[in-house]
């Protein structure tokens, strides 16, 4: 009994060249991992139970951003975890801080013609990001 | 420079979600966030989104502002346009909320935002949970902190914190007018209403009220003027900058604290979120004026008399002219 917001625009930074993404990365030493952490189309962004986008008192989803994925048969509460960043932590305790990877785990495949669509269970595709693996010799 | 308005209510029916009005107004402030990401400076525009709950309803979303381009002139503006006229905590009105279930409000990751009016609820029990986060990404800019208030709930032990810089983030942010109160103050010594690990803040004419420690301050820079601080373990812990505040233990200088030792002389009902003045209390025209915001949480001019108060409100005699900003004028 759960519905997906799902990101479905190109991001701004998705049009930056190499070049502008080097001397950019120059300014804000974070602007690498801003970039690497940007929305995508798919990713999940916000999850609500049965009838938030599709009932009788249905709330609109900007159109131009999102679309929006209906699956009846869904848990709600299973799907919640699916609208979490992949996130790194790095240190402990009160220096602990929190990284975001990407700014969803997880994305669904969208239906190109459809602003809003309701799938079964078994047709619902949900595909989990991969954490980068530091490399070691 | 054109300015870009939006608006979020989670009560909103039907509408178009775009936003652009309080008819197509998203239904959260994490809906918006991922909906309007840009770069403000190549765009050349301002952005500001106003908030409100038209029948009451929490937005339980988790929101980080991370994905935006800003700088001093191109920034964005969070206001909350059914902030408690009374400035007192209103669940009522518009409430991010994190339920105990999201870990925290909003992670600020960008520089220069501006949030002016917007209430907060930190809900904990067995999980660390937090408020406003300042996290890693920004590059040394500035953020604006104005009419925030931030309800700490801890109905467990947990680690709770309503506000925290994390030892990634850099930057400096200026809080005016704000309300931090409710953890309990002897329950763990991980429930802190402010945790400061790195970075700047200038804390003015704030009411923290609750926490085993008050402002924990354990590396950064923190200054603390105008600011009453109590029903703590421990108001002010670590090396803070400390001038002109109410607090227990009468830290830094120019201290007072609160009359007869009782903070129920100083705020009308500390108990139920109330932290307007009290007639004859010590906050009373014992601030400086030096670097006082111009009016209170709620709009009060300041100072009323010669001298600005202490805390998040400036106390205005029975007989007093009060004039207020008028927040609904979006509605």
């Amino acid at each position: 009994m759960a519905e997906f917001l799902i990101y479905n625009k190109a991001h701004w930074m998705d049009s930056l060249t190499p070049e502008e993404l080097a001397a950019r990365t120059v300014t804000n030493k974070h602007f690498q991992d801003k970039y690497d952490s940007r929305y995508q189309k798919g990713d999940i962004v916000e999850v609500r139970p049965d009838g938030f986008w599709t009932g009788a008192k249905a709330k609109g989803h900007n159109t131009k951003a999102f679309r929006v994925v209906a699956c009846p048969e869904m848990k709600y509460e299973d799907a919640l975890e699916k609208a979490k960043p992949l996130t790194e932590t790095e240190g402990t305790g009160e220096l602990q801080t929190e990284k975001i990877i990407k700014r969803r785990e997880h994305k669904i495949t969208v239906f190109e013609t459809d602003q809003i669509k309701s799938v079964l269970l078994k047709d619902l595709v949900i595909t989990a990001k991969i954490k980068p693996v530091a490399w070691s010799a | 420079m054109a300015e870009v308005t939006r608006y979020v209510d989670p009560d909103v029916v039907a509408g178009d979600g775009s936003g652009d009005s309080w008819v197509n107004a998203y239904a959260s402030l994490n809906a918006w966030e991922a909906g309007e990401q840009t770069n403000l400076v190549s765009d050349g525009n301002t952005h500001t989104v106003h908030l409100r709950a038209s029948a009451g309803t929490d937005d339980t979303t988790l929101v980080d502002i991370l994905g935006w381009t800003t700088d001093t002139t191109h920034l964005i503006t969070i206001i909350q346009d059914d902030f408690p006229a009374d400035g007192i905590f209103d669940e009522t009105k518009y409430l991010l909320n994190n339920n105990d279930s999201n870990s925290y409000l909003i992670k600020f990751h960008e520089d220069f935002i501006h949030v002016d009016g917007l209430q907060g609820l930190v809900q904990s029990s067995t999980v660390e949970r937090r408020g406003f986060w300042l996290a890693t990404g920004t590059s040394g800019g500035e953020l604006i902190f104005s009419d925030v208030i931030i309800k700490g709930s801890a109905s467990g032990t947990a680690n709770t914190y309503l506000l925290i810089s994390d030892s990634g983030w850099v930057s400096t942010v200026d809080i005016y007018n704000s309300i931090f109160f409710g953890l309990p103050a002897t329950e763990t010594s991980g429930q802190r209403s402010i945790l400061w690990t790195t970075g700047t803040m200038n804390l003015y004419n704030s009411t923290i009220y609750g926490g085993f420690y008050g402002i924990n301050r354990s590396s950064g820079t923190v200054t603390a003027t105008n600011c009453a601080i109590g029903n703590t373990s421990n108001d002010f812990n670590g090396t803070i900058t400390a001038d002109y505040n109410a607090s227990d233990d009468g830290d830094g200088t120019n201290a007072v604290g609160p009359l007869g030792g009782d903070w129920t002389n100083e705020f009308n009902d500390p108990a139920n979120g109330d932290f307007s003045l009290k007639a004859g209390g010590n906050c009373i025209d014992n601030g400086t004026n030096s670097g006082a915001p111009s009016d209170d949480i709620i709009g009060t001019s300041r100072p009323q008399d010669t001298t600005t108060d202490i805390g998040a409100f400036e106390f205005v005699a029975a007989s007093g002219i009060v004039i207020l900003r008028r927040r609904m004028e979006n509605a």
